[in-house]
């Protein structure tokens, strides 16, 4: 290990302090286009991650490798209960559960994205909060109703000659 | 550092495996391996909805199978304390090697070491 | 390498991803990967109600295989380049699997 300080290759980019190099310049520097160039600028900020399993996941990101494998600290996931009409008299329901330590591989992110700390709960005012389990096993009804749904419709699609890329597990 | 260096940091302690099915696998971690493949003991298996259990006292899960991981919650601090401390060890070993004998070339090396180390995944560039 | 090459000359443009789930989340483009995973900035959703935490979203990183369009400016895509590339590539494959 050398012990002079590390020079991004091009030296256009005005560097701040030669000896405590940003480590998201180095990336966006020569490792433009990688998925770690796009993730690195997230890391111990807090984060949302949608999961392939429709899970919204809230949380302070802490490490993360090439492949999106992501590790948040105070993790809580919520759940949104969809409403299907805009109706004022029926209240938007969401609920919350602490998760603690979340390590996710990276295949089963949807996407992720940094929230502003400032504005993240502001869209909470107008939901109504319940308990989670409660939460939980509407969503699996629901969840198991929009499977049934998107079987029937594979199968009409099959006696079409048409093919559906419908994946249980995908429920995002 | 990296996430699987964390997941190594966490054998012997109680782990909680969310499969792309569904079922949890609650147990203790033995081992892991690159491909997040692991050996659990003492595991305790639930059904996707929860309604039935099983008991087993070693378990492999192939790494593909995962979808996510709870770990316990002091891990992420002790893993910390842990990198920190190997980092000073291997500073102070290579400054041994190279005959360095000033202290403030030391300290400032191990600082800016730790401090390039801690935010993560860091392009070796230092050969 | 060609979608990679070619995303990559859309960089700061805006585009509209359309997910496999039919949500669609217009974005300024600002990075892609080999995998052709995308990173938007300055997001907005035409489907709200699904995911209502994306009002307080700075840039979202999204997952290439989750991707079912791309939607972009016409004027954005120089389509003889385009072609030109294809058939580079498409001769490069025939080469190589020969």
């Amino acid at each position: 290990m050398s012990t002079s300080p590390i020079q991004p290759e091009q030296t256009s980019i005005q560097q701040k302090d030669p000896l405590t190099p940003n480590v998201e310049d180095l990336y966006l520097e020569s490792y433009a286009f990688t998925t770690a160039a796009a993730i690195v600028g997230s890391v111990d900020r807090k984060i949302f991650v949608v999961l392939r399993d429709g899970r919204n996941v809230f949380g302070i990101l802490r490490t993360f490798d090439q492949f999106a494998n992501l590790v948040l600290q105070d993790t809580i996931e919520r759940i949104y209960l969809e409403t299907e009409e805009a109706q004022e008299s029926v209240p938007k329901r969401f609920a919350e559960t602490y998760r603690g330590v979340f390590m996710i591989r990276g295949e089963n992110v949807v996407m992720m994205g940094e929230l502003d700390i400032d504005k993240e709960d502001d869209h909470l005012q107008e939901w109504q909060q319940i308990p989670f389990p409660e939460a939980e096993k509407e969503l699996t009804a629901s969840q198991a109703a929009k499977i049934k749904e998107q079987k029937l419709k594979s199968k009409n699609l099959l006696t079409k000659g048409l093919i559906s890329d419908f994946a249980p597990s995908d429920l995002y | 550092m990296l996430p699987l260096y964390l997941l190594t940091a966490a054998k012997n302690q109680p782990i909680l495996v969310e499969l792309k099915n569904g079922e949890t696998i609650n147990g203790q971690l033995v081992n892991c391996d690159s491909w997040m493949n692991l050996t659990l003991k003492d595991v305790i298996q639930s059904s996707p909805h929860g309604d039935e259990f099983l008991k087993i006292s070693e378990c492999y899960i192939k790494g593909i199978h995962i979808k996510y991981l709870r770990l316990p919650e002091q891990l992420m601090d002790q893993a910390k304390e842990q990198n920190l401390q190997n980092m000073e060890q291997r500073n102070r070993n290579n400054q041994k090697r190279r005959g360095q004998s000033s202290n403030p070339n030391a300290n400032s090396n191990a600082s800016a070491n730790a401090n390039s180390n801690n935010s993560n995944s860091a392009p070796q560039r230092q050969q | 390498m060609l979608f990679f090459s070619f995303f990559k000359t859309l960089v700061d443009q805006e585009v509209t991803v359309e997910l496999k789930n039919d949500i669609e989340i217009k974005g300024t483009l600002k990075s892609v990967d080999q995998f052709l995973n995308l990173k938007l900035d300055n997001i907005s959703c035409a489907n709200e109600s699904k995911y209502p935490h994306l009002k307080s979203v700075k840039n979202l990183f999204i997952r290439g295989s989750t991707v079912r369009y791309v939607h972009m400016n016409a004027n954005s895509v120089d389509c003889t380049l385009l072609q030109d590339a294809s058939r580079r590539e498409a001769m490069v494959q025939a080469q190589t699997s020969k």
